[in-house]
């Protein structure tokens, strides 16, 4: 029976809330953990998340278990906030190599939540596609992730694009930069549409790198699920590219035999 | 000719250059657009399941060589093209600023003579770096026979070098292409590798600022099934060329019909598994301490194409088997197929606070299919199977435990 209930939204004010219910010694059988989905804005507000020590307590913790609850904190599945009470009370109570132990469950699990949002984060930098929006001389794109991983990929794109004026809106909400500073918002804003003329060269690109001869598209569909193509400009080619394909190599093979 | 129709041509041009490669080198100093991503970024894959991560172009397709493998040899008619200068430059910075790639792979038909092409590419370089201030990876294919000073001069604005290799032997390359010489290719590459042992040593005598020279390597690429070569003769020249000029990687490209092809090359579909094999045998000589005689041999100089080559390994030597788990050192772990590196490193932590059970490995990511015939753990031990002395191929192994 849970003596308990949190609700919480972000690493930040999940990390909050477990810090009393430690100090409370609340059991994680004890806890039940809300997931509040329309948060109040807090992101980017705090820089100190990254600190080893759980501040106002004398509860340590791994570095390592703050970089996991960070990725984890941002998983779709709210699920996670009592999984990660779970192992900072483990960690707490005699258990302090937990981490280490990839074959424990719950550490299992918790890897794989990590891994899923590290690879979103991947699969953001990798799929982002920027229209330049001449209007407002900025770089617009429109692009889903997984899980919400937006503000662990801000800095990626401020470093990348610092010379240019940009924005991503996503489901989760936006974030852009203006040359000067990034900015964040939970706001869901669906952004102008426009054409991008260097979109038409990019797919002239796309096709003729590609070589009819061998086909793989299991491989191509490992690393480029069917879920990121709605906002890939490319794959709208990809069906045609496969049905010219055989044509196209027969052709090659019949004019070596000829010559 | 619209830029659009030059792209399709140079682009098509270069696809044969299996290499796309933009992980491993460093971030450049200064304000600028761009960014160097350490583990590499591939931004789209193709359906012939390659991955996309630089605008990977020829400057020009026309050729005053006439290798027979190759699509753009002189006597080859397929249609010509050439970019200017600042027209790749601002290909690669338009495709840049939309997330398309990582930076840029530029190779070229040699035109005039050696020197004269790699200055062109150079100067694509140079404008990139200096003019737009472009900080994302550039590959720069190394034309063959050019100047050692301008192979410095590249490996400057480079991120890589390549020089390709072509063909394993020195008997393929002078039946295919001519023009080539091994000797020729060869000082290319050790002209890459002194000039890096040299800022190494700057950097040691205390000199401050050395410049960045070829942070992510050098890199070359062997064209397979083209020749009858055998995968013992791949495999050693692979193995020679990572030790004289440590080489980021060797890519293998099953040779693949081409347009307009040659009569002499074999009209064949690309043997896509054999080059898949000789990926994980250039694994495993880099990254998992195997020697080239152990995987392939005099008795054995192909690579098998059903079985992967570390089971190869496991099948030819039972008398290494079965391992513990619990007990093994890291090189003996290393052997056992299905378990990578990683797996590796996850089961010697894990020794340290308990013994390793069956279901462990599981969650390990080991791959149990092909580990339980050769592993035993705390709780399991495989069946007698491998004191069998017959080697038993892969789809006999499925025990019952």
């Amino acid at each position: 029976m849970p003596q308990a209930v949190f609700i919480v939204e972000s690493f930040a004010s999940w990390r909050t809330a477990a810090r009393e219910a430690l100090q409370r010694q609340l059991p994680p059988e004890y806890v039940q953990w809300n997931h509040d989905a329309a948060p109040q804005q807090t992101l980017f507000a705090d820089e100190s998340s990254s600190e080893v020590v759980l501040k106002n307590t004398k509860i340590h913790v791994p570095k390592h278990f703050i970089e996991l609850a960070q990725k984890v904190a941002c998983h779709s599945d709210p699920i996670k906030w009592s999984l990660l009470y779970q192992a900072l009370w483990r960690l707490q109570h005699g258990e302090r190599h937990l981490l280490n132990i990839e074959s424990d469950p719950l550490v299992h699990q918790l890897k794989i939540m990590q891994r899923h949002v590290t690879r979103d984060c991947h699969k953001m930098k990798a799929f982002v596609r920027f229209r330049f929006y001449q209007d407002e001389q900025c770089y617009i794109a429109w692009y889903e992730p997984q899980h919400n991983v937006i503000e662990l990929t801000a800095n990626f794109f401020k470093q990348r694009f610092s010379t240019m004026t940009w924005l991503i809106f996503t489901p989760y909400g936006f974030i852009g930069w203006n040359q000067q500073q990034l900015i964040h918002s939970t706001q869901v804003v669906k952004p102008p549409e426009n054409d991008d003329l260097a979109e038409s060269l990019w797919l002239t690109y796309y096709q003729a790198i590609f070589n009819p001869a061998r086909i793989k598209t299991k491989a191509m569909l490992k690393e480029m699920p069917r879920c990121y193509w709605k906002n890939l400009p490319e794959a709208k080619v990809i069906k045609q590219l496969l049905v010219d394909a055989p044509d196209k190599v027969n052709q090659m093979l019949s004019r070596s035999a000829e010559n | 000719m619209q830029i659009d129709d030059k792209l399709a041509i140079l682009a098509d041009a270069a696809k044969y250059d299996a290499s796309c490669a933009s992980s491993g080198s460093k971030k450049r100093a200064g304000k600028g657009l761009g960014s160097i991503a350490s583990n590499g970024i591939c931004h789209s894959y193709t359906p012939d399941g390659r991955c996309i991560s630089l605008l990977k172009i020829l400057l020009t397709n026309f050729c005053i060589f006439d290798c027979k493998y190759c699509i753009n040899r002189r006597s080859s008619d397929v249609q010509r093209a050439r970019f200017t200068v600042d027209e790749v430059v601002n290909l690669t910075l338009n495709f840049y600023r939309r997330n398309y790639i990582e930076g840029l792979f530029l190779s070229s038909g040699i035109i005039q003579n050696s020197d004269y092409t790699m200055e062109q590419l150079i100067l694509v370089a140079k404008t990139l770096r200096d003019k737009h201030h472009f900080k994302g990876y550039i590959h720069l294919k190394t034309i063959p026979g050019s100047a050692p000073e301008l192979v410095t001069q590249a490996g400057l604005y480079a991120d890589r070098l390549s020089v390709n290799i072509e063909l394993p032997t020195e008997t393929d390359l002078a039946e295919l292409a001519p023009e080539k010489k091994r000797p020729l290719l060869e000082r290319n590459m050790q002209d890459i590798h002194h000039k890096k042992l040299e800022i190494q040593q700057d950097k040691k005598n205390g000199i401050k600022h050395t410049p960045l020279y070829t942070p992510g390597g050098q890199s070359t690429q062997m064209i397979i099934g083209a020749t009858p070569t055998n995968d013992q003769q791949i495999l050693e020249t692979a193995s020679v060329l990572y030790q004289k000029y440590e080489l980021r990687r060797v890519y293998y490209s099953a040779f693949s019909p081409i347009p307009h092809a040659d009569a002499r090359l074999p009209i064949i579909k690309p043997p896509l598994m054999r080059e898949h094999r000789l990926y994980q045998a250039d694994w495993l000589l880099r990254f998992y301490e195997y020697k080239v005689d152990e995987i392939v041999s005099a008795t054995h100089p192909n690579l098998d194409i059903d079985v992967d080559p570390k089971t190869s390994w496991a099948l030819r030597n039972p008398a290494y088997f079965p391992i513990d788990i619990n007990k093994a050192s890291k090189q003996q772990l290393l052997r056992v197929p299905g378990i990578g590196v990683q797996s590796v490193q996850k089961i010697l932590r894990i020794r340290r606070y308990h013994k390793i059970g069956f279901q462990d490995l599981l969650k390990l990511n080991v791959v149990i299919r092909r580990a339980k015939a050769f592993v035993i753990t705390k709780d399991y031990k495989p069946s007698s199977i491998l004191n069998q002395s017959d080697v038993t191929p892969m789809t006999q192994l499925s025990l019952v435990f």
